[in-house]
């Protein structure tokens, strides 16, 4: 490598034709001596030579933008030399001198090191980022939905005024005004909205036959809302994409409908987390307002017998399974319960049920 | 026939190939994607710098590599520029929603800005990448004006609107036209030949046979675009020329196509780099060069490209001429 010489083609870059040079590596100088057929001589140091690697040669220039280059052809592991010299600087180069097996080695790493952050990393990070998220955005979010997702008129007011009363007699640890709503359609379901708006559909309210039930209802729809559920899915599927699109890179569109299942299935798991955890906080709420828990239970079976999705939540709803009853019904075995009888509430739901 | 003339004074000859390979582009990937993680995606330019050398210098005329001179710093430049430019529309129109409270008339707006930049952002790209692209020595350069293609890009897609879109096919030529016809290789100008009338039947005839077959012509239909766009290229230096011609088919297409979409599925993307590299191979080596311009006789006549230049060198789309 010492004094490697070469016959090399030159283009001088002013016309297309090719000259052919003998070519000098002087590593200790790091330069390198061309010499024209008419014996002039041309030197360029290492530090201003740019390489590109074509198939069976080497393209040298002085300097990046120049046109004129040198082309010299060269074996494989000639080339791996001259690259090692010459391309010291550059990233790319260096990491490609590991062999395409350590490469494979640590692309594979830090792979499965951002699988398992966006598995395991990710969802309490995203959760914990929203707590310090102002309110403010929650109402924001939620306002725009609402309007787009419940049309004015489809409002029962006078209902809507009694579920709103109802409420109001009880102990729901809410840390923000809240505002129910009876909407009018056939479908048995509820949602509750970041904003602090719940809205119940008669299909569902005209089910219910105890105020409990209506309670463990309201109680499990605030819960998502006192516990911000849909702005930690909003705040992890944020990160998740951020993730995603990290891993993906641009490798190829067939990668990213992969993922973006995984995304969604991961997603689902996750808000069975929240159904759970809304579950649990309805049944305290129950138990806090001295009605019957097995008013959850029996909510359940309503959402069940109907054939339609689980208890409902925000923007996607789930089959209900049979292990969130099983769950609750292992609590309030746990648990002690004083049931004391409500006349307000009932005379409340009284009203509702007209 | 213009084809019979230049087969009688075709002196030279000519042969396109791709000699990519796809373990090494793959190298080259894999190393790339490593590198833009650990830096959380910043060094996204220099990977796409590196992506593109690696592929111009595996293209070979005459076995000779051309070579792609542009560099991750300005690349990175240019994504900048664009995305200052994004997050300025952006505030823009949300600052107008909120104050003129008109989504409406604030979404059609935006609209027209992002469509606005459209010329602009091909002018730039096409000003880059030529720039930047050489063979022999010898640079390629656009000189295509960004008043006139802005006016024309607009003029046609008034056009496409007021005819529900079937204006869309003469839009696409034009622009391809425009953008071929100023692009230069030293003292050799490209030329384009392609009609909106010719693309909108060619397509017009695809969709319906496509429809009509359950899908297998459109292999055929893709095969007619290709060669439609291969077939209207041409060069010029002076009286001499060189015409370009397509020889794939659509049962070569057919092979190609469902080759590669196994190839991507069974091995869960990965494949992406093979599939890439058999593309070209496959675009390449059937494309016919005839004619007598001289390949070792090319004069320079782009200047180098400076920062003066600097302020359009966008690469954001793939420039291909295919």
């Amino acid at each position: 490598m010492e004094h490697t010489q070469f016959e090399a083609q030159y283009f001088d870059g002013l016309t297309s034709q090719a000259q052919i040079v003998e070519v000098r590596f002087h590593v200790q100088q790091k330069l390198l001596y061309l010499k024209f057929e008419d014996q002039k001589i041309e030197q360029w140091s290492f530090e201003a030579i740019q390489v590109q690697e074509g198939p069976k040669h080497l393209e040298l220039r002085n300097g990046s933008t120049a046109a004129a280059f040198l082309r010299i052809e060269v074996s494989q592991k000639q080339k791996n030399e001259l690259v090692k010299v010459l391309a010291k600087n550059n990233l790319h180069f260096q990491f490609m001198q590991l062999g395409l097996f350590k490469v494979l080695f640590v692309a594979g790493l830090l792979f499965f090191g951002l699988i398992a952050a966006y598995f395991w990393g990710l969802p309490p990070l995203a959760e914990r980022a929203v707590s310090f998220l102002p309110t403010t955005v929650d109402d924001h979010i939620g306002d725009s939905f609402f309007s787009t997702m419940v049309p004015a008129e489809s409002i029962d007011q006078k209902r809507s005024k009694a579920l709103n009363a109802f409420a109001a007699e009880l102990q729901l640890y809410n840390k923000r005004p809240l505002h129910l709503n009876v909407v009018r359609s056939d479908e048995v379901n509820a949602f509750a909205m970041p904003n602090g708006e719940i809205v119940v559909y008669t299909g569902l309210l005209d089910q219910l036959e105890t105020p409990a039930q209506l309670v463990a209802l309201i109680g499990h729809e605030v819960s998502h809302i006192n516990e911000r559920h849909s702005m930690k899915l909003l705040s992890r599927n944020l990160a998740g994409y951020m993730i995603i699109s990290l891993l993906i890179g641009d490798v190829s569109g067939v990668a990213a409908v992969l993922t973006d299942n995984a995304q969604q299935v991961h997603q689902l798991s996750y808000a069975r987390a929240h159904e759970q955890q809304a579950d649990e906080l309805g049944l305290q709420i129950l138990l806090e307002n001295h009605q019957d828990p097995k008013a959850m239970l029996q909510l359940f079976k309503k959402l069940k017998a109907t054939g339609v999705e689980a208890i409902p939540e925000l923007l996607s709803s789930h089959p209900l399974p049979n292990s969130r009853i099983q769950h609750i019904n292992a609590l309030i075995l746990k648990r002690k319960a004083l049931i004391v009888p409500n006349p307000d509430l009932e005379m409340w739901f009284e009203r509702l049920k007209k | 026939m213009e084809t019979n003339d230049l087969q009688a004074q075709t002196n030279e000859s000519y042969q396109l190939e791709f000699k990519g390979d796809g373990k090494e582009f793959f190298g080259i990937l894999l190393v790339n994607w490593i590198l833009t993680i650990l830096t959380l995606g910043f060094y996204y330019p220099w990977a796409r710098a590196k992506q593109l050398q690696y592929i111009y210098s595996h293209t070979t005329l005459n076995n000779e590599s051309f070579s792609f001179l542009g560099t991750g710093a300005e690349i990175f430049k240019g994504f900048i520029k664009l995305i200052g430019i994004y997050l300025m529309v952006m505030i823009a129109f949300f600052l107008f929603v909120r104050f003129a409270e008109a989504p409406i008339l604030g979404a059609v707006l935006l609209y027209l800005v992002i469509f606005a930049f459209i010329p602009f952002i091909i002018h730039g790209s096409f000003r880059y990448r030529m720039s930047r692209t050489s063979f022999r020595g010898i640079r390629f350069g656009y000189r295509g004006d960004r008043k006139e293609l802005t006016v024309q890009f607009f003029k046609d897609l008034l056009f496409t609107v007021l005819t529900l879109g079937i204006y869309s096919s003469w839009l696409a030529m034009n622009l391809r036209t425009y953008t071929h016809r100023h692009i230069r290789f030293g003292d050799v100008e490209f030329s384009n030949e392609a009609s909106g009338s010719e693309y909108f039947l060619l397509n017009f005839k695809g969709n319906i046979l496509t429809f009509i077959t359950l899908g297998i012509y459109s292999f055929w239909w893709q095969k007619d675009i290709f060669n439609y766009y291969i077939d209207n290229m041409k060069l010029r230096k002076g009286d001499q020329k060189v015409i370009f011609l397509s020889t794939a088919t659509g049962v070569d297409f057919l092979k190609l196509l469902v080759s590669n979409f196994f190839l991507l599925v069974f091995t869960l993307g990965i494949g992406a780099a093979w599939v890439e590299m058999r593309t070209l191979r496959f675009m390449f080596s059937h494309i016919k060069m005839m004619g007598n311009i001289n390949l070792n006789a090319v004069s320079q006549t782009e200047a180098e490209y400076n920062d003066a230049f600097g302020d359009d060198a966008v690469d954001l789309f793939n420039i291909d001429l295919i």
